[in-house]
C-alpha cells in the first residue's frame, strides 16, 4: 500500500566492458538484450529501449521488484538505476527529486549526508539550462530536509536528473553482476556434483559469457533420488542466472564397482575421476562444447593435488577450465551463499564421491601407473555403458511446484 | 443455504479438495520415508513450500508449517516472551489466541500493554510509540480484524517502530488478511507473522508462520525435528497442499474476488442506509473500503468483512432470526459468542455506544457468494429488525413501568 501504485516504473543500465569491444560490440549488445528480453518476457508490459548508447527498461508498477531483481542476475550488466519518471513541469520535477532523496536519505542515520545534483539536459526544448536547474534542485533539497550539505567534489548522495521527453530522477546506483552476456563465450560442460565447489565454478564461468551445460555422476541405489533431486536444485539455483540448465545424469556405479572389484583401493577416487573426465567428454563433443570445466581448487582434497590433475587431465581431449583453482575455501563458500546455492550444497546426502571412499586414498599419482590400472578394465564398453543410460533434463530456475 | 460467515470458515473448493484427497488416499508417503513414497511426499511438500512462497513473496525456508492460526501465534507469543520477564505490546483489538496467549505470558510475570483504537478500530501509532520501554521484547498487530474487517496499518507501525529505535521482533497475526489482501512478506516489515488456510478456501487444522530471520525460535513441540527443527511431527500434507494451492488460487484471482466482494459489499451498504436504526462499522459507502489501485493510511478495511450494528437489538436473536431464514452470519467472534454475557473486547475498544453494542452481527462474503443471497438478506432484516426493535423497546417500557 504505498503512494506509489501504478507508477510507471524506468531502469537505466550500464554495461561497462562491453562497450569496450570494438567492432564486436554490436554483437555483444544485442545478445544482452536478447538475454533481458528472454527473462523479462513473463512480466507483461516490460519494454526494453536502446538511446544512446544506454538501455532502459520500463514496467509495470506490479512487477517492479521483480524485473530488479532478474536485473540482479543478468550477466553484463555493470550497474543500474530506478528512476522516477514525471512530466517536464518543475512543480513535478522538485516534488520527485524530494521523494528520491528522501529514498536515499534512509541509508544515513540521522538523515544527514552531502549531496550534489548532476542535470543532463538532450531536449533542449526545457527552457531551464543544466547549471541553473542542478542548482535549483539543490535548494529545493536543502530546503526540504535539513541534514544535507553540498559537496560537489565527494558527494555522499548524487541526485541525477535527465531532461528528455519526460523529466527521469534517480539517486541509487545498484551494482550489477558484471562479467559478460551469458552466450557470448562459447559453450562448456560442468561436472556438476552435489558440492560447494561445482556451483560456484559453473556461475563464474557463465559469468565470462559461458553457456552452461551440466553433467552429474550418481550410483543409485548406492546413492538416493533425494541426492539426485538435491543436485537438481543445485541446477536450478544456478539457472536463475543463466535462464536454463541442460542436465545430464549418469549412472557411474557399474565403473566404480570395477574399479573396487580390480585396482588398489587407494585409486578409486581418482580413476573415477578418470572416468567422470571422459564420459563428460563424450558428452560434450555430442553437445559441441569446447570445454569441460570443474570445480577443483588446487590442494583442496588429496585428488586435486597437481599430480591429481595432471591425471584427470589425461583423461580428456579437451581444455578444463577452473575457475576456483587458486581460491580459497573460504572465498568459494561466501560466492556460494551469496548465489544462494551454499544452503543446498550442504544438505546431507551422499554423493557418489563419498560411497567410495577408500581408508587411504593416493595424493601423488603418476599418469603412467594410474593409465597401467585402468587398462584391466574394460574402458570404453564401461563408458558407452554408462552414457547409454544416461537421462537428460531441461532445469529452469522457476520450479513449477507440481502438486 | 445462505452462507455470509466466510470469516469464521469457509468452504474448500473444488480444487482444493481434490488434492487433498490425492494426498490422502493415493500419494499417502510420510516425508520423513527414505523411499520412493517418502520422497514423493517430500517433493510435494517442498513444491507446496515454494508454490506458498512465490504468492507470499517470501522465500521458501522462511515458512513453517503449522495447525493454524492459534499455534502459529502461541508459538511466537509463547517463545518470543521467554527468560528475564519484560514487555510488550499488543492491540486491544487481536484475536483470542493473541490475547489470551499474552495474558498466560502476564501470569508469568510479563507486563502487557494493550495498544489502543479509535472508533474505526485503527490502532494509535503514536500511543504505541510513547507506550514502548527499553525491555520491550514482542510488538503484535493483527493486519486485518476479524470482527470489524479494519486493516492495521502494519507497515507504518513497524517502520515507525524501527525509527523510534525499537530493533526487537514485530509479529502480526495475519489470518483474515490471507486471501483478501496480495501480501509481500518481505516487504511488509514484520519479523513473524501467522495464519491459517481454512479462512481462504483451505482446508483446516493447517496454516503457517513466516520467520524473517534465520534467528531460531525455540519449539513449542519437540519431536522428530520436522521443519528444519522448528516444529515437529508428521507433515499434514494433504492439508499442507491444499493451502498452498488454496493461497495460490486466492492469490492470482485477488483483483477479482476484490471486485466481486466489492460489489457485494456495496449492494449491502445501500441496503443497510435505508434501514432505521443501523449502523455500519465497517467504513461507509465508497468511503474507506480497500482499493488496491489506491494508496491507505489507516481506518481501511477489506470490502469482505462488514459489521453491522442495530439499536435496541440483541445480537444473538437476530442471528437466530437470519438462522431461520436459512442465512448464517456471525455475532461478533466466533470464538466469543458462547460467552452470551460479555460484548466481544473489540466493540468495547471502539467505544460503541451501549444502545447498539449488544446488536451488532458480522457479515462476511467470499467470492462464492451471489448479489441474490444479498438481496435476500436485506429482505430479511428489512422484515424482521423492526420487529425485533420493537419487541425489546415495549419490553423494555414495560420493564420501566413495573
Amino acid at each position: 500500500m504505498s503512494a506509489t501504485l501504478n507508477y510507471n516504473h524506468l531502469i537505466v543500465l550500464r554495461y561497462g566492458e562491453i562497450a569496450l569491444k570494438g567492432a564486436n560490440r554490436h554483437f555483444f549488445e544485442t545478445k544482452l538484450v536478447k538475454n533481458l528480453k528472454e527473462q523479462l518476457k513473463v512480466y507483461p508490459g516490460t519494454k526494453i529501449t536502446k538511446e544512446h548508447g544506454r538501455l532502459y527498461v520500463q514496467c509495470q508498477h506490479a512487477y517492479f521488484e521483480q524485473v530488479l531483481s532478474v536485473l540482479s542476475r543478468t550477466y553484463g550488466l555493470v550497474s543500474y538505476s530506478p528512476a522516477r519518471v514525471v512530466s517536464l513541469e518543475l512543480e513535478a520535477i522538485n516534488q520527485a527529486a524530494i521523494e528520491e532523496m528522501q529514498l536515499a536519505l534512509q541509508a544515513y542515520p540521522g538523515l544527514n549526508a552531502t549531496f550534489k545534483v548532476e542535470v543532463k539536459r538532450p531536449n533542449k526544448g526545457f527552457a531551464i539550462k543544466s547549471p541553473e536547474l542542478a542548482s535549483h534542485l539543490g535548494g529545493v533539497l536543502l530546503e526540504a530536509f535539513k541534514g544535507l550539505k553540498v559537496d560537489v567534489h565527494q558527494p555522499e548522495i548524487q541526485v541525477i536528473a535527465e531532461i528528455r521527453d519526460k523529466a527521469y530522477l534517480f539517486t541509487r546506483v545498484i551494482k550489477g553482476q558484471g562479467g559478460m552476456p551469458y552466450k557470448t563465450g562459447g559453450k562448456a560442460m560442468l561436472l556438476l556434483s552435489g558440492g560447494i565447489d561445482s556451483p560456484v565454478s559453473g556461475y563464474l564461468m557463465a559469468k565470462r559469457g559461458v553457456e552452461i551445460e551440466a553433467v552429474h555422476f550418481h550410483s543409485y541405489p548406492y546413492t538416493s533420488e533425494r541426492a539426485q533431486d538435491k543436485v537438481k536444485q543445485l541446477a536450478r539455483k544456478m539457472a536463475a542466472y543463466t535462464g536454463r540448465i541442460r542436465m545430464h545424469s549418469v549412472n557411474l556405479l557399474e565403473i566404480q564397482q570395477a574399479i573396487a572389484a580390480n585396482c588398489p583401493s587407494e585409486e578409486m577416487t581418482i580413476l573415477s575421476r578418470r572416468f567422470m573426465m571422459a564420459i563428460a567428454t563424450h558428452i560434450a563433443n555430442d553437445r559441441a562444447c569446447g570445454a569441460l570445466v570443474t570445480g577443483e581448487s588446487l590442494g583442496q582434497v588429496a585428488s586435486q593435488t597437481m599430480e591429481g590433475i595432471a591425471v584427470t587431465s589425461d583423461a580428456t581431449t579437451l581444455p578444463v577450465l577452473r575457475p576456483l583453482i587458486a581460491m580459497d575455501k573460504v572465498d568459494i563458500m561466501a560466492i556460494a551463499k551469496r548465489i544462494d546455492t551454499f544452503e543446498t550444497s550442504i544438505l546431507p546426502y551422499e554423493d557418489c564421491c563419498t560411497v567410495f571412499l577408500p581408508d587411504k586414498v593416493v595424493t601423488r599419482p603418476g599418469v603412467a601407473a594410474i593409465r597401467q590400472s585402468e587398462m584391466l578394465l574394460d574402458v570404453s564398453g564401461l563408458i558407452e555403458r554408462a552414457i547409454s543410460g544416461m537421462t537428460v533434463e531441461i532445469l529452469k530456475p522457476e520450479e513449477t511446484f507440481d502438486l | 443455504m445462505i452462507y455470509l460467515d466466510n470469516a469464521a470458515t469457509t468452504p474448500v473448493i473444488p480444487e482444493v479438495l481434490e488434492l487433498v484427497v490425492k494426498y490422502m488416499t493415493v500419494q499417502y508417503g510420510n516425508t520423513a520415508s527414505l523411499h520412493r513414497s517418502g520422497l514423493e511426499a517430500e517433493r510435494a511438500l517442498k513444491s507446496a513450500r515454494g508454490l506458498m512462497a512465490k504468492h507470499l513473496g517470501c522465500k521458501p525456508d522462511q515458512l513453517t508449517f503449522t495447525s493454524g492460526g492459534t499455534e502459529g501465534n502461541n508459538w511466537i507469543i509463547q517463545r518470543l516472551l521467554s527468560g528475564e520477564p519484560g514487555h510488550a505490546l499488543v492491540s486491544a483489538v487481536e484475536h483470542a489466541s493473541v490475547l489470551e496467549a499474552a495474558k498466560a505470558m502476564k501470569h508469568r510475570g510479563w507486563e502487557i500493554t494493550y495498544i489502543p483504537v479509535n472508533a474505526k478500530g485503527t490502532i494509535d501509532i503514536e500511543k504505541a510509540l510513547a507506550t514502548l520501554r527499553p525491555n520491550t521484547k514482542l510488538v503484535s498487530v493483527m493486519l486485518v480484524n476479524n470482527e470489524l474487517g479494519t486493516i492495521q496499518p502494519v507497515s507504518m507501525l513497524a517502520q515507525a517502530l524501527r525509527q523510534k529505535g525499537y530493533r526487537g521482533p514485530i509479529h502480526t497475526d495475519a489470518t483474515q488478511a490471507l486471501g483478501k489482501l496480495p501480501l509481500n512478506l518481505q516487504s511488509l516489515g514484520v519479523d513473524y507473522l501467522s495464519a491459517s488456510a481454512h479462512k481462504c478456501h483451505g482446508p483446516k487444522g493447517v496454516g503457517f508462520v513466516y520467520q524473517s530471520s534465520s534467528k531460531a525460535l525455540e519449539p513449542l513441540f519437540y519431536g522428530g525435528g520436522h521443519e528444519d527443527n522448528r516444529r515437529s511431527g508428521t507433515h499434514n500434507l494433504p492439508g499442507i497442499v491444499g493451502m498452498a494451492k488454496a493461497i495460490a488460487l486466492a492469490d492470482s484471482q485477488m483483483s477479482f474476488k476484490w471486485q466481486h466482494a466489492y460489489q457485494l459489499r456495496e449492494q449491502l451498504l445501500r441496503g443497510i442506509e435505508t434501514l432505521d436504526g443501523a449502523r455500519v462499522l465497517s467504513g461507509g459507502v465508497h468511503s474507506t473500503c480497500y482499493d488496491p489501485q489506491r494508496a491507505h493510511g489507516g481506518d481501511t478495511f477489506v470490502p469482505q468483512i462488514i459489521a453491522l450494528a442495530f439499536k435496541d437489538l440483541q445480537a444473538e436473536v437476530l442471528l437466530h432470526t437470519l438462522e431461520q431464514a436459512n442465512i448464517m452470519v456471525s455475532s461478533g467472534s466466533a470464538c466469543s459468542s458462547a460467552k452470551r454475557t460479555t460484548h466481544s473486547h473489540v466493540l468495547e475498544a471502539i467505544g460503541l455506544d451501549s444502545d447498539y453494542i449488544g446488536g451488532v452481527i458480522r457479515i462476511s462474503t467470499s467470492s462464492i457468494n451471489q448479489p441474490s443471497e444479498i438481496e435476500t438478506l436485506l429482505e430479511v432484516l428489512r422484515r424482521e429488525v423492526p420487529k425485533l426493535q420493537a419487541t425489546k423497546e415495549s419490553f423494555y417500557r414495560r420493564g420501566r413501568k413495573e
